[in-house]
């Protein structure tokens, strides 16, 4: 016997079931259309067009390959590297380090590393129109509080904050030793003052003295994993000078104790571990802002901002030193926190 | 076509593609991964835009985008991929009994009872004739009304 006919829900049940679409994307659909170019499609037949791929694809193959043997080369030979196995980027120049894997470049600005430990600052610079990469060390950090990226965003998880400033996609970004370990390093990824992303990475797990430290990147986002590699080679052979500057800052709230500053030959790195004094409120936003010789301030693009620790209310603002900032075997700063500056406060650099 | 009337036409068309796609991956950041593309990948080919089938062309280019996602899907480790929120769905019933349908007829019902397309059109999105649609819809109604008369068994 035949069943009877169920009742099928009305379309708008059915719209409801799948949800409206989301604000962000309806915005990132007109970003996307925005961007679009404005040439003329090319007129070709399917048969043609068939044709010119191909045609296309063996021309890019065999330029690609003509040009990755020219370039390692002529790395090899301008700068004395031994031939790579392989296509990483090798480079003893840090503000020559890059990698690019076809979505986005990454770019060593600045780093330290000793053999042992490793303090880098590395840029990620789209290549695609309309593409962001926000870096994730791991799934935890997706509770991670935005006002390490912006103050305004206090109180607002990553995702959050991404969505309201066009980010699109929020994917990871794995940083990984490439030692047999594999462990995973310390990673802080904040917007700089240039709107581009930095990642401060920090690490002294590495378990042996080495003469070079290769980072991996994973980038996941519009379902193409890509991956890059850098390789560091160390900066110095005799290992960085530390010293903790005895300074004490009771700036708005925020106490700085000590200020450890790491150096090797002209790279000074710092890290200022900062407590939060109030026991109710919000964790306030907290970076240094420096001064150059004449009192004005510097660009502070490298340096992130406060990673808290919600349960200790401490944290720790860190990153290289501006050259600009260093006078006379000294450097001065304000420390920021939320919209307030701090009186000027003056650290002198353990001598080179 | 020019720029303008190509984004108002897709934007037009936007809630429909993206549920669309949203049928197909069942995850939010690829389907929105998808609409972006096949909204690059239909302005590159808007000279074949055939006048009159403006929607089912446009779906067609998001179906083609979603497939290429899944192959991408395929190639990439599990356990890269980060877990996603549920997406709030004010019928998650519903919601899943619409997902509980094999592809096959879970499209072609979304499009006829969901964005009340015509089975010409339907058949002109999927590449398929007029004939496995109607197969396809009376399958998939049968299927849903299954799925539907188990839930509403206590």
């Amino acid at each position: 016997m035949k069943q009877p006919n169920h009742q099928l829900p009305k379309p708008e049940a059915l719209r409801q079931a799948y949800g409206s679409v989301p604000a962000a994307v309806e915005s990132r659909t007109l970003q996307t259309l925005a961007a679009l170019p404005e040439a003329e499609p090319a007129a070709f037949s399917r048969g043609k067009r068939r044709v010119a791929a191909l045609v296309l694809a063996l021309s890019l193959l065999a330029v690609s390959a003509a040009v990755a043997i020219g370039l390692r080369a002529a790395l090899t030979q301008q700068l004395g590297l031994p031939e790579a196995a392989d296509a990483l980027v090798r480079t003893p120049d840090p503000a020559a380090a890059s990698a690019v894997t076809g979505m986005a470049v990454f770019t060593v600005d600045s780093y330290l590393f000793d053999g042992i430990s490793l303090m880098a600052d590395i840029r990620v610079e789209p290549t695609r129109e309309g593409i962001w990469v926000l870096p994730y060390l791991q799934e935890a950090d997706l509770d991670w509080d935005a006002s390490n990226l912006n103050p305004d965003a206090a109180g607002m998880s990553i995702r959050e904050y991404a969505a309201s400033i066009g980010i699109r996609q929020i994917r990871q970004l794995q940083i990984t030793d490439a030692g047999p370990s594999r462990l995973v390093l310390q990673a802080q990824p904040f917007l700089g003052s240039d709107g581009l992303i930095h990642i401060l990475l920090t690490s002294s797990l590495l378990g042996e003295d080495r003469q070079e430290v290769e980072v991996r990147f994973a980038v996941l986002f519009s379902a193409q994993p890509r991956e890059a590699t850098l390789r560091l080679p160390r900066t110095a052979d005799a290992p960085p000078q530390r010293q903790d500057a005895p300074v004490t800052i009771e700036a708005l709230g925020v106490t700085v104790s000590q200020i450890e500053i790491i150096r090797t030959g002209a790279a000074v790195y710092c890290r200022m571990p900062c407590a939060w004094q109030d026991a109710e409120g919000r964790l306030p936003y907290v970076a240094p802002v420096f001064l150059d010789a004449g009192g004005a301030p510097i660009d502070t693009a490298l340096w992130a901002g406060i990673a808290w620790d919600t349960r200790t209310r401490t944290g720790c603002v860190q990153g290289m030193l501006p050259p600009a900032a260093v006078t006379n075997g000294r450097f001065t700063f304000r420390l920021r926190v939320d919209r307030q500056l701090s009186d000027p406060i003056t650290v002198a650099l353990p001598p080179e | 076509m020019d720029k303008s009337t190509f984004a108002k036409l897709y934007m037009e068309q936007l809630p429909g593609l993206y549920r669309l796609a949203l049928s197909l991956l069942r995850h939010a950041p690829d389907a929105e991964d998808a609409v972006q593309q096949a909204a690059v990948n239909a302005w590159q080919a808007r000279d074949r835009l055939p006048p009159g089938a403006e929607r089912a062309w446009l779906a067609r280019i998001v179906i083609n985008a979603c497939r290429d996602i899944q192959r991408q899907r395929m190639r990439t480790v599990p356990g890269e991929r980060l877990p996603e929120k549920p997406e709030a769905a004010p019928d998650p019933d519903l919601r899943d009994a619409l997902d509980s349908l094999p592809e096959k007829l879970r499209v072609p019902v979304l499009l006829k009872y969901m964005e009340g397309w015509s089975e010409r059109e339907i058949a002109a999105a999927l590449h398929v004739t007029l004939y496995a649609v109607k197969s396809r819809l009376r399958r998939g109604r049968a299927a849903l009304a299954d799925v539907l008369r188990e839930e509403e068994t206590p």
